[in-house]
């Protein structure tokens, strides 16, 4: 069994910035510091970016390589994917919109803003992913000491105007702090189990970022088979 | 001169969705670059675009670009002689 300790986390939703239909929103709803280029990131970066803002990372340190990113995503860049296919038919097609079909740019300004040079890692999810995989990829990072913090952020960012994301849930996000270093009372532990084939239990699919949603009340379980391996995912309050 | 260097600074706002400034923020003789607007290379790009779809002159050559977007009254310069050929 290992433990991991949440340190602080985070979550966005359209409602919490007031988002329109399509998701546009402004930085001044996230933060009072200043970020000029907000306008030019896509849905993905947007939600990201503002989930790992309210971590209240520092801005003004050198260059920190102590810190691992990593990012799960359903929808990665499929909506500017699909912008920039349109706009292809036209001549010539935005540069900007190019530099978005790329689901780790998101990763790539949150490293810029807060100036990590850590490891960092995009993790592509199906639509009802539950997160346990992310977790388990933050929790490895620091075992194996590339980092002795990981920042976890599950986003999407989906156009709800568009078919293609009828199946997605709304854009949102969140970001966790983890750490090997025990949280103040009230914030979160993370216990996490290795068992040999398949010996964990089958527990409901429940992605953390519903649990998170729903205030982080009670207790988050999940399961993860990897392999030969099967994982177990308990989150408890501290 | 004036109506072009305005129009230019509705076309910048646009082009790379600085959405929370507005024409009147934009110092015509600032740089663009570096301080200013503090803009990057995927923004000059975007400008070159910007000109070549409203303006219909296609940049290629690097160091004219660089002396074009140095501010907006430059580009506003370099459109009005580059129009009037």
């Amino acid at each position: 069994m290992s433990t991991f300790y949440i340190t602080a986390h985070s979550l966005i939703t359209a409602k919490s910035v007031a988002a329109d239909p399509e998701g546009y929103f402004l930085w001044k709803a996230v933060s009072e510091r200043p970020n000029e280029r907000f306008g030019r990131f896509d849905l993905l970066t947007k939600y990201a970016l503002s989930a790992a803002e309210l971590l209240d990372l520092p801005l003004d340190e050198p260059k920190n390589s102590s810190k691992a990113l990593i990012l799960e995503t359903a929808s990665g860049s499929l909506a500017i994917d699909e912008r920039y296919y349109s706009d292809k038919r036209q001549n010539p097609p935005s540069p900007a919109l190019f530099t978005y079909t790329l689901p780790s740019v998101a990763l790539g300004e949150i490293a810029i803003r807060y100036r990590l040079t850590g490891p960092n890692l995009t993790l592509l999810s199906r639509v009802q992913s539950t997160g346990a995989l992310g977790l388990l990829e933050s929790a490895r990072a620091i075992r194996r000491r590339e980092c002795t913090e990981a920042i976890f952020i599950m986003a999407s960012g989906v156009n709800k105007q568009n078919a293609l994301f009828n199946d997605f849930p709304p854009s949102k996000a969140a970001a966790l702090r983890l750490s090997l270093l025990s949280g103040a009372p009230g914030s979160l532990k993370l216990q996490i189990e290795r068992g040999e084939n398949n010996q964990s239990p089958h527990l409901p699919r429940r992605p953390l970022m519903d649990y998170l949603e729903e205030g982080a009340l009670g207790s988050w379980e999940s399961s993860l088979q990897l392999g030969k391996h099967s994982y177990y995912f308990k989150i408890t309050t501290i | 001169m004036d109506a072009l260097i305005n129009e230019l600074k509705e076309h910048i706002i646009e082009a790379l969705s600085l959405d929370e400034i507005t024409p009147e923020e934009i110092d015509a003789e600032a740089p663009l670059f570096g301080t200013g607007l503090g803009l990057d290379s995927i923004d000059a790009l975007e400008l070159a675009v910007m000109v070549e779809k409203h303006y219909h002159i296609r940049i290629t050559d690097s160091e004219v670009g660089n002396k074009a977007f140095s501010s907006v009254k430059s580009l506003a310069e370099f459109i009005q002689n580059n129009s009037a050929q």
